[in-house]
């Protein structure tokens, strides 16, 4: 058990790497929401009520092997960039704040419980690419023991109850983080929106409700929960999150050949602005790092860039830079911020090398 | 969670976020994309547009910013759950329970919702053999849970809290004869969900001993 902050900052310097099999994905995460029976949910109880949940939520889940050594965090002890940082690493909602709540990360990142968030507790477990079957088995065993020490709320008409009737019954929600520039940029995104819809899924923001889609990332998840079970829901997302990056890829191959030049040259300026920059906003850098993953989907880099590419996709995130720079004893302001992450950038790229193109004069 | 990301008419997550300027003030819609596509946002002034859609799909009543501000007024509740508080105004608003025993005050509002937002009506998941082994020890509780109830009454009369004191008295109704209990939960009731209901409360009965605390 631990619940130094610090220590944390340094176990997340290196991750896992992406499935190479799978190029338009970029995570995917398990999640259920479970009550506590018994006690009023999150939104109508106080601070000592909720207090008292955290400490059951976190005495029951030290009881697990897996969870023994895990990270341990209040969130009223942690600043906001601290936060930030959590949110980042997508172990959080930005809606988990306040007295009360609370977060436990195992030590290999893959497993976060959320406490008292919306619901007492968020169970997630994350795989990298489309590992969906990784991620549903580590949600679904944690669950099982948690249930073991912790009565959670359940009826049999409605299933486990949660405070939004939209996660009433099996608690379960599955997204696929998924990077679908294709779509965009062929305008057909809320084309895609609206066919999701029909066959029970939505898309969101990559950071979850009302977020945008800045870098072209969405979530796309399972919208029902009453009414299926989790063998279905697991099959529903199977199915579509194949099929959207199936056709994502032909998307970005009908604009490759489409505009090929222009796109090369959008790549190539992509590279030399993050190759060379001395000040990067996060905005830019997300916009240009989308557009280097393409081009390693495309095959214009090496293989090995897109590993590379994910991992700069986090750690240029605000938060980051500046948890990493307070590491290092550096304050960080929104000026030093932006020349910290184009330093990140200038060292990261140097060891990529330019991307390659045909000759298109030929 | 900010009920800004939730859809204006049916609570479930918003896509659509539409803003209006009229006479210099801001108007903001967050809509799902089904009732968003179900009313044809692009053609209608929201305004108008908002009004018709509360109409339509909440039947007739009050526009959810209406219901809000009745009750900052202070205009009682229809609905108030006895364990967490409640009240159907803000569960109308917000589409959130406060605790479990909600499920079973606003299950006509949750009847009524269901269609928007989930896919069935039913639980289908498989935790229900989980559940078996821990029903009857609830029911156990119950003689128990009144006294602890009579007596919290007994001390809010002689300190003159008639609100906590009309909600014991209605929790007591509750767990004595709950199908008889119309106050407090839908009117109509099938013998079915009756039948439901009893596992919800025997969950509630069990466990809000420990929440004497609050």
């Amino acid at each position: 058990m631990s619940s130094g902050f610090d220590e944390f900052l340094a176990g997340t310097v290196s991750r896992e790497s992406a499935n190479e099999a799978c190029p338009c994905v970029l995570g995917t995460r398990v999640r259920f929401a479970r009550n506590l029976a018994g006690t009023s949910f999150p939104v109508r109880a106080g601070t000592e009520r909720k207090n008292e949940v955290r400490k059951r939520i976190f005495e029951a889940s030290k009881k697990l092997p897996e969870l023994a050594d895990a990270f341990y965090f209040s969130l009223e002890d942690l600043s906001a960039t601290r936060r930030d940082f959590l949110i980042e690493c997508r172990c959080i909602s930005p809606e988990l704040s306040g007295d009360g709540a609370g977060v436990v990360i195992s030590r290999n990142q893959r497993i976060a419980l959320m406490v008292n968030e919306e619901d007492h507790l968020r169970l997630q477990a994350f795989a990298p690419g489309n590992d969906l079957g990784s991620a549903w088995t580590s949600a679904r065993e944690i669950e099982k023991k948690l249930a073991d020490s912790l009565n959670f709320a359940f009826s049999e008409k409605y299933g486990f109850l949660t405070a939004c009737p939209t996660n009433a019954g099996t608690g379960l929600r599955i997204s696929v983080m998924m990077h679908l520039p294709g779509f965009v940029m062929d305008g057909q995104m809320e084309k895609i929106v609206r066919a999701l819809d029909a066959v029970g899924l939505t898309a969101r923001g990559g950071f979850g409700e009302g977020s945008d889609a800045r870098g072209c990332v969405f979530q796309i998840s399972n919208e029902y929960t009453l009414g299926i079970s989790e063998a279905e829901t697991l099959a529903l997302m199977r199915r579509w999150t194949c099929d959207i990056a199936e056709q994502e890829l032909a998307a970005r191959r009908r604009m490759i050949s489409r505009e090929r030049a222009q796109f090369a040259d959008r790549i190539a300026r992509a590279y030399g602005n993050l190759r060379y920059a001395v000040s990067l906003t996060s905005a830019e850098s997300t916009e240009l790092l989308s557009l280097l993953r393409i081009a390693c989907d495309a095959d214009y880099f090496p293989s090995g860039t897109r590993e590379c590419i994910d991992e700069l996709w986090t750690e240029k995130d605000r938060a980051h830079i500046a948890c990493r720079a307070a590491f290092r004893g550096i304050v960080c302001d929104e000026e030093r911020e932006n020349l910290l992450r184009a330093k990140l950038f200038r060292e990261t790229l140097s060891a990529v090398r330019p991307p390659v193109f045909p000759d298109f004069l030929k | 969670m900010s009920e800004e990301y939730k859809c204006d008419i049916c609570g479930a997550p918003a896509t659509v976020h539409l803003t209006q300027i009229v006479d210099g003030k801001i108007h903001k819609v967050h809509l799902c994309e089904k009732c968003a596509a179900k009313s044809k946002v692009a053609e209608l002034p929201i305004l108008k547009f908002t009004e018709m859609l509360a109409k339509t799909l909440i039947g007739g009543k009050k526009d959810t910013d209406e219901l809000a501000s009745t009750e900052s007024v202070g205009r009682e509740a229809g609905k108030v759950c006895p364990v967490c508080g409640m009240t159907d105004l803000v569960f109308g608003k917000k589409h959130l329970f406060g605790c479990a025993h909600c499920y079973e005050v606003f299950s006509e509002e949750m009847t009524e919702l269901l269609p928007k937002i989930q896919r069935g009506r039913q639980y289908r998941g498989d935790a229900g053999t989980r559940t078996a082994s821990k029903k009857s020890s609830a029911k156990k509780d119950t003689s128990a849970e009144l006294e602890r109830l009579r007596l919290r009454l007994k001390d809010a009369v002689k300190n003159e809290d008639y609100v906590l004191a009309a909600k014991l008295r209605d929790e007591m109704h509750a767990l004595e004869k709950p199908k008889k209990n119309k106050r407090v939960s839908a009117p109509k009731e099938t013998g079915k969900t009756s039948a439901k209901r009893k596992s919800v409360t025997s969950r509630v009965r069990k466990s809000s001993s420990k929440g004497k605390k609050e």
